[in-house]
């Protein structure tokens, strides 16, 4: 699809399949090539975070830290505060805030209110 | 491998990184991508370029962008042992990672003499981003968008408006991503002479996924001498989210020779069925 070999999402004839996810900077049914390739040789590993655990980072973030991140950073964030969650011997993540969340501020609102349902806050 | 060995070898000269990648393209834009590949791999290393876009950087784009421990995050989760810490691309002028690949790009535009740059966006952020650009440098901008991403995110469409783009909307398909990238792909068959097409992520045939990437690396760069200047050693795990993988590749491979876990997090949506959820991988 579009002109490289990479992996991709196919439905039952082979087409690109529909994608879904809560930011849309992510709907694509494909990768860059160099992602498969690291893939491929186990350099990089691949995970995934829900809708759900990124509206709660979000969340988290913005209430401890007073950032707004991005719900596409929110992902990589989920992941962050899981395996901080799992880690019982310390060490450090590093997360690349990728973007701010002001342009998903309606959507969140509109969809999870203000965070009351995500209130686990010490 | 290090790193320097790395970029060197990746991609090859026709553009594949392994059993990926590489440009599948109508016959008459072969000799066009050709000519860019060519012209990219000469101006890239060229001082002129390099210290042209190291100004912009540091006086139009606010980098380098900080490193920031959270303190508070880390110590509320699980027993609050693990530090949790961010590279600032949020910071980045227009705010997200987005505008470092559109400036090079840009730039690059200008260097080749061409009046036109066009993409595609999908929350827009890169469309911003690109319009951005094009009103640094004088260039004309067209943006296509799906129908359905131009209704969630109105903000961004007006911004690009504001900046001088013209904003298509894609009404074909599911009306998101890939629908507008088609589109995008189509303008540019018909006007590659004068124009340039300024992809939105790591995708795409060669020498685009190499372009997002080395424009993208200063990131990672940035952010392993951020973070080892500030600790004093390396972090753990280092991970970025993966859509088409723009932010995500420039952040990882500067890290490809260290001994740190690299972790990509892909979108699992709802985690319903087929099609509603996209873990590729």
């Amino acid at each position: 699809m579009h002109g490289f070999d990479s992996f991709m999402l196919q439905d039952e004839n082979g087409e690109p399949a529909p994608v879904y996810s809560i930011a849309s900077g992510l709907d694509y049914p494909s990768v860059g090539p160099e992602h498969a390739y690291l893939r491929d040789i186990g350099r990089v590993k691949y995970d995934v975070a829900s809708d759900l655990e990124a509206v709660d980072a979000f969340f988290k973030l913005s209430r401890y830290e007073g950032i707004i991140p991005a719900l596409e950073s929110s992902h990589a964030l989920a992941y962050a505060m899981r395996y901080a969650k799992n880690s019982t011997n310390g060490g450090s993540v590093l997360v690349n805030l990728s973007g701010r969340g002001d342009k998903d501020l309606d959507y969140v609102i509109e969809k999870y209110g203000f965070g009351e349902d995500f209130k686990d806050f010490k | 491998m290090d790193y320097a060995t790395y970029l060197k070898k990746f991609p090859t000269e026709d553009g594949r990184f392994g059993r990926f990648g590489g440009a599948y393209l109508p016959d008459h834009l072969i000799p066009v991508m050709q000519e860019i590949t060519d012209a990219y791999m000469t101006i890239c290393h060229s001082s002129q370029f390099i210290n042209e876009l190291r100004r912009i950087r540091r006086e139009f784009q606010g980098r380098p962008t900080p490193v920031y421990h959270c303190e508070k995050l880390s110590r509320n989760i699980g027993n609050g042992k693990c530090q949790i810490y961010l590279k600032r691309e949020d910071l980045n002028h227009t705010g997200a990672h987005k505008l470092n690949h559109c400036m090079g790009e840009g730039l690059l535009a200008k260097f080749l003499g061409k009046k036109r740059i066009i993409a595609e966006t999908g929350a827009g952020q890169h469309g911003v981003a690109l319009a951005t650009a094009a009103a640094y440098f004088g260039l004309d901008c067209t943006i296509y968008m799906g129908e359905v991403d131009i209704q969630k995110q109105a903000p961004n469409v007006a911004r690009m408006k504001v900046l001088g783009t013209k904003v298509v909307s894609v009404t074909r398909g599911l009306k998101t991503l890939k629908e507008a990238v088609d589109a995008a792909f189509e303008d540019y068959l018909e006007n590659y002479k004068d124009t340039i097409y300024c992809i939105g992520s790591a995708v795409g045939p060669h020498p685009f996924p190499m372009m997002v990437r080395d424009f993208q690396m200063v990131v990672g760069e940035e952010a392993r001498s951020q973070f080892l200047e500030m600790t004093g050693f390396l972090p753990d795990v280092v991970t970025a989210c993966v859509g088409g993988g723009s932010n995500s590749i420039g952040m990882f491979l500067p890290f490809i020779n260290d001994p740190v876990e690299i972790v990509g997090v892909e979108p699992m949506g709802r985690g319903e069925r087929q099609g509603r959820c996209h873990a590729r991988f």
